[in-house]
């Protein structure tokens, strides 16, 4: 009975159609923000937990640390600079690729001081890293973490 | 019926390509080093670059001539760009002095004198290095947009 009224008047079909497409909209609109709410905060606890793990980190290396000139010092005492890879590489996981301090030298350009990376890809001390991106030099200015997303 | 599945499959098949994204990448990324490398060939040298790599493959082979004319042996290169693991010294029987030699691997860099310099990725990032005393030696000057990426290593 109600198929062929439906069929009969096609004005009820046309907004019976278009009701339920604007439900549908609706639904994946408000899937589509969901889904990025989600992903903000997973990227909040995330980025969180690993910032904390790093200030950790830096508060270690700075006890160990004596000398105002701490670019020097780590240059010419081994054990420190041997003591502050280690914390490196215990940062380095699946997620975590990287992890190094650098310096900037007086030609303004970006050095190693320390590396967490495997034998094989580590840089060594005072090797130059080539930055371009103004980002980076935000970070070394600001010395705040910044998250870049690419 | 038929001729709708027929009209889709034509459609699928035609955009097929764009799913092998990952081998466009993988030679986006060897075009990006070609570039690179081209850019640093004629900034180092005035002659005409006759470029030779040893070892190289067939999807280097066609993207590098793009950019320079390949040779096959070391001994008709004016520039000679290492990769892979070769003996410069056996691989050009010792006419290395009229070439200049560069290298994907900054260890190699520091070890062998013949390298000008090294073009590698570190930390996912392009690196170029270019040696002051090597650059020097072989008389090289290069532009000012060069200038950092030159290094005083002894």
């Amino acid at each position: 009975m109600k198929k062929r009224l439906l069929v009969r008047n096609p004005i009820s079909l046309i907004s019976l159609t278009t009701v339920v497409s604007f439900i549908l909209l609706l639904l994946l609109y408000g899937t589509i923000k969901f889904e990025e709410k989600i992903e903000k905060k997973i990227l909040e606890i995330s980025t969180a937990d690993i910032i904390s793990i790093v200030n950790n980190n830096i508060s270690y290396i700075k006890t160990i640390l004596k000398n105002e000139n701490y670019i020097e010092e780590i240059k010419t005492n081994e054990k420190i600079q041997k003591k502050i890879e280690n914390r490196l590489e215990s940062l380095v996981t699946s997620n975590i690729k990287y992890s190094y301090l650098l310096y900037k030298d007086s030609r303004g350009i970006f050095r190693f001081l320390a590396d967490g990376a495997l034998i094989d890809e580590k840089a060594i001390l005072d090797q130059k890293f080539d930055i371009d991106s103004s980002q980076w030099i935000d970070i070394f200015e600001t010395k705040k973490p910044l998250s870049i997303r690419s | 019926m038929k001729n709708i599945i027929f009209l889709i499959s034509l459609v699928t098949f035609s955009f097929a390509n764009q799913y092998t994204f990952l081998v466009d990448k993988y030679d986006e990324e060897i075009e990006l080093e070609a570039k690179i490398i081209s850019n640093i060939a004629i900034a180092s040298s005035k002659n005409e670059i006759k470029l030779f790599i040893p070892r190289i493959t067939s999807i280097e082979k066609n993207i590098y001539s793009k950019f320079f004319t390949l040779v096959n042996n070391c001994n008709d290169a004016n520039f000679i760009y290492v990769k892979r693991n070769y003996e410069i010294d056996s691989l050009c029987k010792n006419k290395i002095n009229n070439k200049l030699f560069f290298t994907n691997n900054y260890q190699k860099l520091l070890k062998k004198d013949n390298f000008i310099g090294a073009f590698f990725w570190n930390k996912s990032r392009p690196n170029i290095i270019f040696v002051k005393d090597r650059l020097v030696k072989q008389n090289i000057k290069l532009s000012k947009d060069y200038e950092k990426f030159i290094e005083d290593i002894k």
